[in-house]
């Protein structure tokens, strides 16, 4: 190929074309990943979010009929007050975790007591199950046949109260490791010169500690606050007559067929998760300012009084979140709690009281797996293009903001959407709809921006000149991709791996919507079994999950330590 | 392929072949215009050096001839062929970046042998080519290796084998030795430049060391703003800057503020300085600087000098090693400074202190004249 086979007009297009045609297979290759990728987040997020809309504002026949929805909306005033509930239980459930958590980093941080790596694990406990356990748990603990119900003073835990406990277990982990980088990052000089000029310690953690973990603390706020307006699992099962807007979309759908309806609570659902997401990328992008001119790492010292204090707080913290996880266990294990306390096996046989049973369990390794592989290939190929494509500035900008917008839609309107946008018949995906596929399509959309980010710092910390030199040594950037880039990131991909498995183990919000019954997923049978009033069975089948999870995070780690062993000649530790 | 216009950009007196041409290259990013309207020709086998502060666009240039970041206009030919809109892997160049940019998976041998395996080579052949670089860059034995074990220096070795591996028509260099410490520098400096003239490659260095610069290349390109200030040997360079920009950039410079009094004379403080045809440009009561470098202040052998004698008081005396350099009092109203240097010989001989008062003369052939209130001129 030359430039002499192409006609050459003057203009600027006519040069940036003459660069593509040179540039041959790499050149279109950069620009077909970047287009594909680009698609595809348009076709699995754009359109279905626009079908959404669009639905919002149509009556169950498809014709347009303005604002006559909203109007309804806004009129009904059981479904009003769900925007209040739903204020209050993410407001309260905020404080409450982010004052937690707080507490629990500021001692795995800042302390010098010890078992802190256990207390870590510990807390990540959450992760591994579905939001649907703890909420399962605590009608054991607390509900009409529980055995500390005494402890509520005669209020009910179905409602506000359980579902506020439940959330507080669901959202700890998220807020704890946001709590602890921002706790981590911060310059000991600063305590050092306090020390120096005798400040009072309460004084140094009102003008040193919290605004240097300020950001941290908006970031952690905003985050509680979102997963608990939009989480749906816990009010499904705990929230009793407490109607909140996860729910009421639920209800609209799947129990009234009232479409337009859902669109519309899907749409006032977005609000605040689109108001949280704006929050939390401004807070981060000023929170890496604060990073780039941190210095000396903080090491604390031995004090006694704080340490045993902290101690205990994190021991009760332990006790609380494994004691919510061991009564599922338990009560998975017994025969008819509380009054027969015999051991049996019989709750796990699933297939004597859901038609889908074990297979459902199936269903979601198939999904789970068929997500993190997937996903792992897309997200990394899209980090890899945005981070170290040469050209097409402007398409990678794009994908890139594409990229990032998934975090902002809430499961449920994600999958409400894919309703809307699928289930037509004239559109040609819609042979789509129904199948495990569009189940890991949507997954692997929902859990998107985290993995994006994740890859995309991996990427950053390795030569940008790597693709110069290879194009130098005319060595394709593909190959290079796949001789470098893919060893040197091995270990994010292996985290953005598990991160995927464990959250399509876990996740209903989306996939409620969208399963069929030859593609019903473990998560959502715990939903069913507990809407039939099988308990044990539910608890049973969660456990099912958590001990999933379990399995593969071990197997994360074992195979961290392998890479770490193997290519120890390489790899040199990061600070 | 698309042929340059016949256009015969030559240099006086200049024989050579022209490797590379670049004809009126701009880069503009955004609205900031990084590279404005440069030209230069690139002499087959010469080592050239790109110099001038941060920010002046050497890596933007560089970039453009090796077609990492395309020029926004203008072209660039090698060999006469047009490779402006060529992408970089059908250039023909080796590349090496001041991070070295070693792939940190790979052994040194799989480094260097990074561009032949993609060739399709025979292993064999393969193999021997790396041992001959290696021998090459004199790291015999270090095959097996990772980068991650080797110091800066051999890690910058390393790089320049991979570039060399495919034996490329030009070799590009990014602040090769900016990351090394001062001793291990200027060792490779020598190596690199013995190196570039056995193999006789073409090769652009960029760096902002004028030091490396003055030593290791054939000629250098002065650059400043984007703009291409100056273009010579480094003699030719140093000793006939053709802008105060220039003067100041390199080397150590008085710069001594002053006007046209008469054609060929300019008065500085209560000194009237005669200078040669450098102040044909200017008219009487033009605001000039006059030049002169440190050591071409005279002191031995004035007896036959007549011109531009002046007798100063030595402000004061810092020795650096192999030399001392004095402070002259220039006198008058503005207070004037000369730096001169001196060796200390010359310091003994003439028993040169602190508060001392000494005859000196300005050569008139070591003076240069620029307009004071031109660009790039100090203060
Ligand atoms: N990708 C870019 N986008 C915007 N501006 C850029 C970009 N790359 C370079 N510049 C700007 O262009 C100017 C020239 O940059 P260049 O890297 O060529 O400087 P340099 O002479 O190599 O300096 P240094 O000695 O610091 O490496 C600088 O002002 C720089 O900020
Ligand atoms: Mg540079």
């Amino acid at each position: 190929m030359s430039a002499a086979d192409i006609p050459v007009p003057k203009g600027e297009s006519s040069t940036r074309w003459a660069r593509l045609h040179n540039g041959g297979v790499e050149a279109w290759a950069l620009l077909g990943g970047v287009s594909a990728i680009i698609i595809a987040l348009v076709a699995f997020m754009a359109l279905p979010l626009y079908a959404l809309l669009k639905k919002s504002v149509e009556d169950d026949k498809g014709n347009f009929v303005g604002l006559d929805n909203f109007a309804e909306y806004f009129a009904s005033v059981g479904l009003v007050q769900s925007i209040t509930n739903s204020l209050t239980i993410a407001l309260l459930t905020m404080v409450i975790s982010c004052t937690l958590a707080f507490i629990f980093a500021y001692g795995l941080t800042r302390t010098c007591m010890p078992f802190k790596r256990g207390f870590r694990a510990i807390a990540t406990i959450p992760i591994l199950a579905p939001s649907l356990l703890p909420a399962i748990s605590l009608i054991y603990l607390f509900g009409n046949q529980g055995i500390m119900k005494g402890l509520l003073f005669g209020e009910s835990i179905y409602g506000p109260i359980g579902i506020m406990i439940a959330m507080v277990f669901y959202i700890f982990p998220h807020v704890m490791m946001i709590m602890v980088t921002a706790l981590s990052t911060t310059d000991a000089r600063l305590y050092e010169a306090a020390e120096a000029l005798d400040t009072k310690p309460v004084r140094v953690f009102f003008t040193v500690t919290l605004p240097g973990a300020i950001y941290g603390i908006v970031s952690a706020a905003v985050v509680a606050f979102t997963l608990t307006i939009t989480d749906f699992g816990v009010p499904k099962v705990i929230g009793g007559q407490y109607n909140v807007l996860a729910t009421d979309i639920y209800k609209q759908v799947v129990g009234q067929q009232n479409f337009s309806m859902g669109a519309v609570v899907g749409l006032v659902l977005l609000i605040p998760a689109v108001f949280s997401f704006t929050i939390d990328r401004h807070v981060q992008k000023k929170q890496v300012a604060l990073l780039s001119a941190r210095a000396v790492p903080y090491h604390p010292k031995p004090h006694k009084t704080r340490d045993t204090a902290l101690l205990i707080f994190c021991i009760m913290m332990s006790v609380f979140l494994i004691g919510i996880l061991g009564m599922a266990a338990f009560a998975s294990f017994v025969t008819f709690w509380p009054y027969d306390m015999s051991f049996t096996l019989a709750h796990y046989d699933f297939d004597a009281v859901d038609p889908n049973g074990w297979s459902s369990f199936f269903n979601s390794l198939k999904m789970a797996g068929f997500t993190a592989v997937i996903g792992v290939i897309i997200i990394f190929l899209g980090a890899y293009l945005v981070e170290k494509g040469q050209s097409f500035p402007k398409l990678r900008a794009l994908f890139h903001m594409l990229a990032i917008l998934p975090m902002a839609v809430p499961g449920l309107v994600l999958g409400l959407a894919y309703v809307f946008f699928f289930s037509v018949p004239e559109n040609p995906l819609s042979a789509f709809y129904g199948t495990l596929a569009i189940l890991v399509v949507c997954t692997i959309v929902h859990f998107y921006t985290v993995s994006h980010l994740t890859m995309l710092t991996a990427l950053k910390q390795i030569d940008k000149e790597f693709e110069s030199v290879s194009a130098s040594l005319q060595v394709p950037f593909y190959k290079t991709m796949m001789k470098v880039h893919v060893p040197i990131c091995l270990p994010a991909i292996s985290d953005v791996m598990m991160y995927l498995f464990v959250n399509a183990m876990t996740t209903v919000s989306a996939v409620v919507f969208l399963y069929s019954p030859d593609t019903k997923l473990a998560a959502i049978t715990v939903l069913n079994l507990d809407d039939v009033g099988d308990q044990a069975e539910a608890a049973a089948m969660a456990m099912v999950i958590v001990a999933t999870s379990i399995t593969v995070r071990l197997l994360h780690g074992l195979l961290m330590r392998g890479l770490n062993r193997r290519h120890s000649a390489w790899r040199t530790r990061s600070g | 392929m698309a042929r340059k216009p016949k256009t015969k950009a030559k240099t006086k007196g200049s024989e050579q072949r022209a490797f590379l041409e670049i004809r009126d290259v701009s880069k503009m990013f955004g609205d900031f215009t990084a590279l404005q309207d440069v030209t230069l020709d690139i002499y087959d086998g010469e080592l050239i050096c790109f110099l001038g502060p941060s920010g002046c666009g050497k890596t933007t240039l560089l970039r453009a001839i090796a077609g990492l970041d395309y020029q926004t206009t203008g072209r660039i030919y090698q060999l006469e062929r047009d490779i402006s809109d060529v992408p970089p892997a059908n250039r023909d160049f080796g590349i090496v970046f001041q991070s070295y940019a070693l792939f940190p998976n790979l052994t040194v041998e799989k480094n260097i042998a990074y561009g032949l395996v993609n060739r399709k080579m025979d292993r064999a052949k393969v193999k021997a080519r790396v041992e001959e670089l290696l021998e090459l860059v004199g790291l015999e034995g270090s095959d097996d290796k990772y980068p991650a074990a080797l110091s800066g220096g051999q890690q910058q070795r390393v790089a320049l084998a991979r570039a060399l591996a495919t034996s490329p028509g030009m070799l590009l260099l990014d602040e090769p030795l900016s990351a090394l410490d001062a001793k291990v520098r200027e060792h490779l400096r020598h190596e690199m430049k013995e190196l570039q003239r056995t193999l006789g490659i073409t090769t652009i260095m960029v760096t902002h060391d004028q030091e490396e610069a003055l030593s290791m290349a054939d000629r250098i390109v002065v650059m400043s703003d984007g703009r291409i200030e100056q273009v010579g040997t480094p003699m030719e360079i140093y000793r006939n800057p053709t802008s105060a920009y220039v003067a100041d950039f390199i080397g150590a410079m008085n710069f001594l503020h002053g006007k046209v009094v008469r054609k060929g004379h300019v008065k500085v403080g209560k000194m009237d300085i005669a200078v040669n045809g450098g102040t044909d440009q200017f008219k009487t009561g033009d605001e000039v600087v006059v030049c002169i470098r440190p050591e071409d202040v005279a002191v031995r052998d004035l007896a036959q000098v007549k011109t531009n004698r002046y007798a100063m008081a030595i402000r004061d005396v810092e020795f650096l090693g192999s030399f001392c350099r004095a402070t002259l009092d220039v006198g008058g109203k503005t207070g004037e400074e000369l730096i001169a240097d001196f060796s200390i010989n010359l310091m003994r001989d003439f028993k040169l202190v602190r508060g001392a008062k000494l005859n000196i003369a300005l050569p008139k052939d070591r003076l240069q004249v620029f307009s004071s209130n031109g660009k790039g001129t100090p203060e």
